[in-house]
């Protein structure tokens, strides 16, 4: 069935507005999967 | 400290029998994670890895003490094994199976909460890669040796970006406290919000990763929980984000339950 869940029908379950959502939230946001790494070696850095 | 496992968790395979979950069983016993048995219904007397199977999940609870299940039951059959177990005084459930019909999800969440909070069952997943705490134990399909022992908790929806994360922190020398799947299904066991609450309390972990995906108000209910309960880790929380919208369109296509809308 794969990722039945990955359906947008409402407001806010687009990836660009869940990011919004977040980083109002204070969450930092990698802007692809492929700097997951990165960014939470910046803020591990930042926080240490 | 870890979360939900660690090497002392004593683990049931349900469905044990099966081609996959005789696989990923001795995958499992290789990384030290303390398998004590399987279940599988008319099964029971066979031995699968060395590990004795029974035909219930009471059995098996009587004669080795599990604490957690692991569920690889084929779909149709797979929501009356996770009732099993809860209902067998299981602590932990992972359900591995993808495919399980939405309403047999229902029916599932609905008999949890026959039970008071304290002794209802944990559940994350179904169609999710499972849960590891790094050096202690492996609950799951994942490749064990790309998570290094440290202190970020992993929670994602999709299996394949847990691993990415995982690897690419070793790759930066950081390590996992615990990783865990909570499913890419539109109803699961255990949401971002719950086991956020877990990485909170837990010591040993000091910085949480969310990797969320399109779909579903879980990310902006863990986004409100994160602002307002969060405390300690709140500055170290990263979600990553799938920001191909169309990347899953297939599955859409071949959702059954008649849930396809059109994407904005």
């Amino acid at each position: 069935m794969g990722h039945a869940g990955a359906i947008i029908s409402a407001f806010g379950e687009s990836a660009s507005e869940k990011v919004e959502i977040l980083s109002a939230a204070g969450v930092t946001v990698a802007p692809n999967p492929a700097v997951i790494g990165d960014t939470i070696a910046d803020v591990l850095k930042e926080v240490a | 400290m870890s979360i939900l496992i660690d090497q002392d968790t004593r683990v049931i395979v349900q469905g044990i029998t099966g081609k996959m979950a005789r696989f990923h069983t001795a995958d499992m016993l290789a990384y030290g994670t303390n398998v004590v048995a399987g279940v599988v219904p008319g099964k029971g007397g066979q031995t699968v890895e060395g590990l004795p199977v029974f035909d219930t999940v009471e059995e098996a609870v009587a004669q080795t003490d599990a604490e957690a299940s692991l569920v690889f039951v084929p779909p149709p059959f797979a929501a009356d094994s996770i009732m099993e177990a809860a209902d067998a005084g299981i602590k932990y459930c992972v359900c591995i199976t993808d495919g399980i019909p939405a309403q047999d999800m229902i029916q599932v969440k609905r008999y949890m909460y026959r039970y008071p909070k304290d002794r209802r069952m944990v559940l994350t997943g179904p169609n999710c890669a499972g849960t590891i705490s790094p050096g202690k134990a492996l609950l799951g399909i994942m490749p064990g040796h790309i998570y290094l022992p440290g202190h970020v908790g992993i929670i994602g929806r999709s299996g394949t970006l847990g691993y990415e994360a995982a690897a690419q922190l070793k790759a930066h020398g950081v390590g996992v406290s615990t990783s865990v799947g909570i499913g890419g299904d539109p109803i699961n066991g255990s949401s971002f919000k719950d086991l956020l609450q877990r990485f909170e309390e837990d010591d040993d972990t000091h910085i949480i990763c969310m990797i969320g995906e399109i779909g579903g108000p879980q990310e902006a209910e863990a986004a409100a929980y994160i602002r307002d309960h969060v405390k300690k880790t709140s500055r170290g929380i990263c979600g990553g984000f799938n920001r191909a919208e169309r990347a899953h369109d297939g599955p859409c296509w071949r959702d059954n339950l008649g849930l396809w809308r059109k994407r904005k």
